[in-house]
Formats: structure tokens, sequence, C-alpha cells
């Protein structure tokens, strides 16, 4: 057998007396995308934080590429190939665009400590293949807190692409964004996930782009697993209906 | 002159000449006044890297001014070294300390940060103050070695100021390579920094030591000026002086440590016959610093500039 992308097995995670996560337990296996869809408080934002590292797990295990990681920390698991991008677009505003891009890279190589600039001008082309991919170029120079909500999120993305991730974590990728600005954000996605092999979670409240991208659906209620399926037996399974598709059904 | 402000290949070796020549041709008391900004201004570009760069805000700062001046300065009275070795004593003693202090604070962040720093600059101070025997407790090392090893005003000004240069070199080259990307990256937002594979408490770490140890320069530098060390040297005052100074200049800027200590340490020279004034001046224009001006004497001038000159090149 080989090695699913991500195991989770009995995870349970809970704030005080609130459990957001009760015996969780999933395969991904790789090259897989998979969506995670439910109504909120589902617990699909605090399964990608415990995924990355972010929230440390009270019990069950998590095993990335066979590899147990569940006391990881974010930048090791950082490291061991998990990338991901959060629901509120996460960046250094202070800095370019360039520069936010450029700090990927250098975390990617490892030359975070390094005192000689000449290991950031070794980047150049990295990052501008990187800003390239993403559509940034023309924006390299830009503050990051004088960008655009979408092309906030485009940076975000690419920066989590830089680090050369196996798995994508993906928290709500078009939150926000208007329509024809949501599809040119998820075809980068898939583009990027299909020519990298990728392994892509992610977590979505537009069922139009959920049904389209997604391979497998893992539907959430009330911090469990409710319902697995291909997007045809989703869209068709009456449970799901009921609690998630009916009240977001036109 | 835009260029010529912002490239330090030209700036350094500017400044250099500049302050030499004013070293060499002013008189004794314009050099002395001169020298004691130029440490002021070394201990507060140290503090600005930590705060501007590192979002990282230290209460005790002057803990490692302190400890650089009394390595060196018992390294000479109570174990005769000579001044190389002496040098080398106030550096180990600052880097000692900055290990130490700095893997416990970076446990934690913000203000939970700013007051594990306190704790520590108050241990030293304590420890410096109370330890008679050997620290001369709160007399101090008076003429631990001659007021600046003997030399004239301008020669030991002219010293000073090669340090100093060179310190801020060093500041401004951590800033612009790598490390100081990762410094600014981690202290703007920690969370994306960790999610992107940096060990966020490390990079801390380092900007911590870079900065501690940059005031342990500026603390032996202070030392051997006057000639004699005393417990103020790492106490509260001197931590919240050069935490006034750096907001003073301004945030998110190199020159902002600069900048703030010279215009502080011009008050406290113009002022400082009248001693009330003086706390008082500084009091009325931190205030409006704070109020009007979140981004300092630095950003005043950069919005001046903007006023007369148009908007910048970005």
């Amino acid at each position: 057998m080989t090695d699913a992308a991500i195991a989770i097995t009995a995870l349970h995670k809970s704030f005080g007396a609130f459990v957001a996560l009760n015996d969780v337990n999933l395969s991904i296996p790789a090259g897989q995308r998979r969506a995670i869809i439910g109504p909120n408080g589902a617990g699909k934002s605090t399964l990608l934080n415990v995924l990355n590292g972010q929230l440390p797990c009270q019990e069950g295990s998590i095993h990335l590429f066979g590899r147990d990681v569940t006391k990881a920390t974010p930048h090791e698991l950082a490291r061991l190939g998990i990338g991901r991008t959060f629901q509120i677009s996460s960046t250094f505003r202070h800095l370019s665009v360039e520069e936010n891009v450029r700090v990927a890279h250098l975390a990617r190589v490892r030359r975070v400590f390094s005192p000689f600039p000449g290991h950031l001008r070794a980047l150049k082309d990295a990052v501008a293949a990187s800003l390239d991919d993403s559509g940034l170029s023309q924006f390299a120079r830009v503050r990051v807190s004088d960008l655009s909500h979408g092309d906030r999120k485009k940076l975000e993305l690419a920066m989590a692409l830089a680090t050369r991730p196996r798995v994508l974590l993906l928290d709500e990728p078009t939150a926000g964004m208007g329509l024809a600005e949501r599809q040119e954000l998820m075809d980068l996605v898939v583009r990027h996930v299909a020519r990298d092999n990728l392994t892509m979670i992610f977590v979505e409240h537009d069922i139009e782009a959920v049904f389209r991208h997604a391979d497998l659906i893992t539907v959430m209620a009330a911090g469990t697993v409710f319902a697995e399926g291909t997007p045809a037996e989703i869209s068709t399974n009456p449970e799901v209906q009921r609690i998630y598709l009916g009240s977001h059904a036109p | 002159m835009n260029r010529l402000l912002s490239d330090p290949r030209l700036l350094f070796p500017a400044a250099l000449v500049l302050g030499g020549a004013y070293m060499l041709l002013m008189d004794s008391g314009s050099v002395f006044a001169v020298t004691d900004i130029l440490i002021w201004v070394l201990f507060a570009a140290s503090l600005n890297l930590l705060i501007s760069f590192g979002g990282m805000v230290s209460f005790g700062h002057a803990a490692f001014f302190g400890l650089g001046a009394y390595g060196l300065a018992l390294a000479i009275f109570r174990f005769n070294l000579p001044l190389p070795l002496a040098v080398a004593a106030g550096l180990i003693t600052t880097l000692a300390g900055a290990t130490i202090y700095g893997a416990l604070c970076v446990r934690l962040t913000r203000i939970y940060f700013s007051m594990l720093t306190l704790a520590c600059a108050e241990i030293t101070f304590s420890t410096i103050f109370q330890w008679y025997d050997f620290t001369g407790g709160d007399t101090g090392l008076p003429r631990f070695v001659e007021p600046r090893l003997g030399l004239s005003a301008q020669h030991f000004g002219l010293v000073v100021l090669v340090v100093v240069l060179a310190g801020l070199l060093l500041l401004w080259r951590v800033i612009r390579s790598p490390l100081g990307l990762a410094i600014q990256a981690v202290g703007e937002n920690p969370a994306r920094a960790r999610a992107l594979g940096i060990n966020t408490r490390a990079v801390q770490f380092a900007a911590f030591v870079v900065a501690a140890m940059m005031a342990g320069v500026a603390g032996m530098l202070m030392a051997l000026f006057y000639g004699n060390v005393f417990p103020d040297y790492a106490s509260l005052t001197f931590s919240i002086d050069v935490l006034i100074m750096v907001v003073l200049g301004g945030l998110h800027s190199f020159s902002g440590g600069i900048v703030g200590a010279v215009v502080y340490k011009l008050i406290d020279h113009l002022v400082s016959k009248h001693l009330m004034l003086w706390q008082m001046a500084i009091g009325v224009v931190l205030l409006m610093v704070i109020i009007f001006a979140p981004d300092g004497v630095v950003g005043i001038a950069k919005r001046l500039k903007t006023k007369l000159f148009g908007e910048a090149r970005p």
C-alpha cells in the first residue's frame, strides 16, 4: 500500500467545552484535489489549522506521506511540504510584492539566517518566475498594503507555491472575490496543482467551484465527517442536501 | 541628491570624511557633545533594529549597554587585562547576556516580550547595583581607566566616529541581508512566516543578539569616553531614554533611531541648563510626535520632501 499524502486518525480538538473536531478520520491520496465543505462552525478551518500545526490537537494522529507529524510545529510542517493560504489573506503588508515572494523562496532554500545579500540576488530568477506565474509581475514593486483584495489572495497563493509544497491547504481561496476573479484564481490554483502534481485540500463555500475542481468532497458537520463522495454522489445525497446544500440552493 | 542620501556606499564615506573633519577641527566642548550623541546614535539604532524591523519592543535594552560597559571596565579594573582583551571581555559579557535573555524573551511576544525584557534589565541592574565587592555597587568603577584612554577629545572623537559608523554599516547590512528580510517578515506576520517554514523564534533570537551586541559596543564606548561606569548604564532610565529616541525618530525606517538620538540629545544639550524644563520639553515633543506624526521626525521630513519636491519615485 502506498502512503496517503495525508492520513488523519481519530482526531480530536476542543476549545474549552466546545468540541471543534470530534473523531475525524480522513485519508487523502497523493495528487488528489479534496474539497471540504460544511456549514459554518463545522470545523473546516480548525481542521486546516491542525493540519499545518498552528493548533495542537488533543487526540489522534496525523501522518504526512507515512510520517507521523502529529506533534510537528508549523515551520517543521512547512519544511516537510505543507503549504497553505489563510481565510483572511495573510501576507507581509509593509513589504513589496516582490519581497513577499522573496521571503517564501528564502524559506524554501533555507537561507533565512544568511548575512549575505548575494543569497537574495541568487533568488531573482525564481522570484520573477513566481510573479510571472501568478500574473503579479506588474505589481512587483508595489507595497502589499496598496494591493487589491484579489491580488493579495493571488500573492498569498504565489508565496505558498514558492515553498514548493507537496500538499497545498487552501482556506476559502476565493472568499470575498468577484465572480470573474474567483474563476481566474481557481484556474490558477488548478493549473499549478496539475503541473506540480500536488495534493490539494481546499475549504470553499462556492459550491460551483467545489463541484468543478474537486476529485472528492468531504462534508463536515458539527466537528465530524458527515459524508464523503464524488461531486456526483454528494450533489445527489439527500442528507447532504438537507444539512448543507439546502440552505445554499437557489 | 536622493540617491546620495540613500546609497550607503556614498553616505558612509561622506559621513566619515565630514565627521572626521569636524572632530579634528572643532573645539573640545563641541567634540565632547558630538561624541556623546554618536554613542547614543549607535545605541538607538540597535534598538531600532528590534522595534522597527523585528516588531519587538524592548523595555530593557540598556541591559546590554550596561553589560558591555561593565564587561570592559571589570576586565581592566579587577583583572588588569590590556585593552584589546578588555574589549573582548565586554563583547563576551554582552553576548552571554544576549544569549540567555534572548532565549528567554523570544518565547513570548508583544507586551509579554516587553515585560520580560524589562525584568531581565532589572535583574542586570540590581546585580550591578548590589554587588559592591565586584562591581562597586552604586559608586560604580570611577576612573577604571583614563577618560578617553588619555587621548585628546578630538582623537577619541575620531575613534568613536569610526566605530559608530562601522556599527551602523553592520546594522544596515543586516537589514539588507536575507536575515534582515526574514526579521522584517517575522516582525510583521509571524503566523505567515511560520507557514512558509521559517523558525520565527530563531529569527527573533538572531535579531535580539545582533541588537544587543551593538548596544554593548555603545556601552563600551561610553565607558571609555568617561573613564568610569555606573549602574545607571543598565538602568530603566537609560532603557526608556533610548526607547523614546526610537519613537521620536520614527518607526519603520533605518534612520529613525539615528535621527531620534540626535534630536533628543540636541534638545538635551540646548535645554539641559534647566533640568525641569528639559524633561518637560521632551515630554511635549514626544506627545506631539505620537499624536501628529506617528512616523516620527523621519516621517515629517519625508512628508515635507514630498510637499516640496513632489511624489518620491518608488
